[in-house]
């Protein structure tokens, strides 16, 4: 009784944890064809093409930061990798590629070694992805539902059942969920507040007022990636670059990651 | 008459005679005039009646005689006639550094302005064995010290350890030395006592000895010429047995400690100038030595610093030179280097590392190349002068506002490519689109889990319900079928029963049917007196015949059927 109510409660989860492909038109396919010829020319406009229609996966901005990067368009090529990797936080291709890219950036920060914990908490904020981590939160929520109703019921039917094992599953999926929620929602606040950009200028000059007379900073090359603060009229944004270095610089020279 | 001047006579004699006993002077003795070199004799300065004698005397020994001990001091004091009579005394245990006649010149003291003087005398001193205890004239002692040193002739500068051997055929219970604070020509680096020293045994002249190396002293020599390293005396404490005097001696604690003062003979030691040409760079390093720079950062901002660190590894006389200037670019600035030394005396000089920390700290933006770092010492093994020479790495130091690309080190991509680090193959196909402004929160996708979620926790809520309405119920059903129960229960109670069962029967019969009606023993008076008799009868049901429990059973029935109103 008890295995038939587990196979009826979690077919739906079986269910949903298979992704569905709807399939993309021929226009990627012929993408991909360009892009095997060499003709990154005709392959990236193909992908823009795509991306402009209003629908996105991650493998089209991939994709697209390859295209860009055989044509020698480092920046671009960082900043559609960097939105291939909100959609796909943890996959390896992209990391890959956005190491490989990065060797070659002018700027460059060592910054100093961190405490083993934040910087595995920095790491995994970078790579969760988050629709699993939501769908995970809801099937640990399930299960904790699930446990105490078979444990009520087996008491209800058979007059006894042990409490302790009960209990114990219960504390740690409720830890379990209480720990992942709360990480969750700090990377999906991180996420929604902050917005990135990318260089995609040759240099580009940051100035202390958002005003080309201004004191001018410092200067950024092709490819660093900025945190994005204030805008004025889009045409000059307040970035700040490893925190510690903050000014004004031209929009003309960012490309946004987040849309 | 003649009785009484004799008195006054003898009283102007006494009174006369008390300056001299109480007169204020200095003597200088010796505890021997006639002794041998290696003999250790005690000089002894008496000051009668003098207050504020000297606690230490400075006194010229003209290179005749070196102080091996003391000073130790004494004071006597005595009542002569009511009057106190003091005399206090210096001592000092001296060698003969000659042989021949030695003067003891008069010494002066001028105490509280008054002037006293001692009076010369003179010591022979003669060539004699090297231990006190030795047992004839001919023959080795049974104890002696033999200074035994590296080599004949040191260079200027060079550091080298002398051993104590002492060659013993006694048992020796412990051995003590002054410890040696300076001697001219060298800097005294250690004087050490070996507590636990390794031994080993020789035949000498027929005699075996126990030979151990007590102490060791390092010296580092300043000076060029010949130098005396002079005797040293060490204080050696021997066990040896005694022979029975008479009866009354314990026979088992028949040995006594004795000690004995030994001395090192004094030996000559050359000094040698080290030899010429030995360039800028030498700073007095005399041994074998390995060289290692590091450059902690050679890509820097302006204003920040860098540190150069040299560090100097291997033997000789590491405490005594400093490492030689070097000479950094104009527009760096330099602090005096730190030093951090990490060596100790082992065998013969000393041995470990040496490590200079020069912080620059550049003032302009650009490429700075710092001199080669240049190092010269007097190589011991080789006898010549070394060099060591070890280029630093350029420095870069970069604009404040100038970030730190690399901008040399920077790769194309065809570099990359060149060095097989290209960058993955582009996706075949995509698995998943999604709109552009996809928020995962609000995808549907996402949001089903939470729903199967709720449909469990309703199912679950729904499941405690049913139960709980279950449970209300059964009293009700438990209250309606009473009767219908306790008739069936009634039925099975029969008189082929044994007295006891049936007895036992009526009573669960009347007790199931009130608790199915949630009844006390008051709701009838029948009930009452039903249970008082089944009390009664409880313990001893045979006293009860079957047709008295046969009545009692209808009389329960009847009582059930009354309250039920059949």
């Amino acid at each position: 009784m008890i295995k038939r109510i587990l196979i009826i409660a979690l077919l739906p989860l079986l269910i949903l944890a298979k992704s569905d492909n709807p399939g993309r038109d021929p226009l990627f396919k012929q993408a991909v064809s360009a892009y095997a010829a060499e003709d990154y020319q005709s392959a990236l406009a193909q992908f823009r093409d795509l991306a402009e229609s209003g629908t996105v996966s991650w493998e089209l901005y991939y994709n697209i930061g390859n295209s860009y990067y055989r044509l020698g368009e480092t920046g671009p090529a960082i900043q559609y990798w960097e939105k291939a990797a909100l959609l796909a936080p943890a996959h390896p291709d992209i990391r890959y590629n956005l190491n490989i890219v990065r060797e070659q950036l002018i700027d460059k920060v060592v910054l100093p070694e961190m405490f083993p914990l934040f910087r595995w908490y920095g790491e995994m904020q970078k790579r969760l992805p988050l629709d699993r981590m939501i769908r995970l939160i809801a099937y640990l929520l399930a299960i904790l539902v699930m446990v105490p109703a078979l444990y009520r019921l087996k008491r209800h039917l058979r007059g006894h059942a042990n409490r302790k094992p009960v209990m114990a599953i219960v504390i740690a999926l409720s830890l379990m969920i209480l720990l992942l929620t709360i990480v969750t929602a700090d990377v999906l606040l991180e996420r929604r507040n902050a917005k990135h950009a990318v260089i995609l200028a040759e240099s580009a000059d940051i100035f202390s007022e958002p005003d080309r007379n201004a004191t001018l900073l410092f200067t950024l090359h092709e490819g660093s990636k900025v945190r994005i603060g204030k805008e004025i009229e889009d045409k000059w944004a307040k970035i700040s670059y490893f925190d510690d270095k903050i000014g004004w610089i031209s929009t003309k020279y960012l490309g946004k990651i987040e849309e | 008459m003649v009785k009484h001047r004799c008195f006054v006579k003898t009283v102007i004699f006494f009174l006369l005679l008390t300056p001299l006993l109480w007169s204020q002077h200095v003597t200088l003795t010796a505890s021997k005039t006639q002794f041998s070199q290696n003999e250790e004799i005690r000089l002894t300065f008496t000051f009668e009646n003098i207050k504020n004698a000297p606690r230490n005397i400075n006194f010229d020994l003209h290179d005749d005689l070196q102080i091996v001990g003391g000073p130790y001091s004494s004071s006597n004091y005595s009542w002569v006639n009511g009057k106190m009579n003091s005399s206090s005394s210096l001592s000092y245990e001296v060698l003969a550094k000659r042989t021949g006649r030695i003067r003891i010149p008069g010494y002066e003291f001028d105490i509280k302005g008054e002037i006293f003087r001692t009076e010369p005398f003179t010591l022979q001193v003669g060539k004699s064995g090297i231990s006190e205890t030795s047992d004839s004239a001919t023959a080795l002692p049974s104890s002696f010290i033999k200074l035994q040193l590296p080599k004949d002739s040191m260079y200027q500068g060079e550091t080298f350890t002398l051993s104590y051997y002492l060659y013993t055929s006694e048992r020796v219970v412990n051995y003590t030395s002054a410890p040696l604070q300076s001697m001219e020509g060298f800097i005294v680096d250690r004087f050490k006592m070996h507590d636990l020293p390794a031994s080993s045994k020789q035949i000498l002249g027929g005699k075996e000895y126990i030979i151990a190396e007590i102490a060791s002293l390092t010296l580092t020599a300043t000076q060029t010429g010949e130098f005396i390293i002079p005797a040293k005396a060490f204080r050696i404490s021997l066990k040896r047995q005694e022979r029975f005097k008479s009866i009354f001696d314990d026979p088992f604690f028949g040995s006594s400690t004795n000690d004995v003062n030994l001395y090192s003979a004094p030996d000559t030691i050359t000094v040698f100038p080290l030899p010429g040409g030995a360039g800028p760079h030498f700073t007095g390093a005399i041994g074998d030595f390995a060289m290692h720079i590091s450059l902690d950062s050679s890509l820097i901002r302006e204003n920040q610093a860098s540190t150069l660190r040299i560090d100097l590894i291997g033997h000789g006389n590491m405490p005594h030179f400093t490492f030689p200037e070097q000479a950094f670019p104009a527009n760096i600035e330099v602090f005096e280097p730190r030093v951090k030394n990490s060596y100790q005396l082992q065998d013969q000089d000393y041995r470990g590392q040496r490590t200079w920390e020069y912080v620059l700290i550049p003032s302009r933006a650009g490429h700075y190349r710092p001199e080669d770092v240049r190092f010269t010492y007097f190589s011991l093994r080789n006898k010549e002068y070394r060099t060591i020479s070890m280029p630093v790495k350029e420095i870069r130091v970069l604009a404040h506002n100038e970030l730190e690309g690399d901008y040399n080190s920077a790769l194309t991509p065809e570099e990359v490519r060149l060095l097989a680090k290209d960058i993955r193959f582009i996706q075949m196909d995509e698995e998943r689109c999604v709109s552009l402004s996809y928020n995962p929160v609000r995808d549907p996708r996402n949001r089903i889990p939470y729903v199967f979620v709720l449909i469990f926790l309703l199912a679950f809520v729904l499941m405690e319900h049913m139960f709980s309405l279950r449970e209300r119920n059964m009293q009700r059903i438990r209250k309606k079928n009473a009767l219908k129960n306790a008739m069936q229960h009634f039925r099975k109670v029969t008189v082929e029963s044994r007295a006891d069962l049936l007895l036992y029967g009526i009573e669960q019969g009347i007790l199931n049917y009130m608790n199915d009606k949630q009844l006390s023993q008051n709701a009838h008076p029948g009930i009452a007196d039903v249970m008082k008799t089944i009390e009664t009868y409880k313990y001893a049901p045979g006293l009860l015949s079957r047709n008295q429990l046969e009545v009692l059973k209808d009389k329960v029935i009847a009582i059930i059927e009354e309250m039920e109103g059949v």
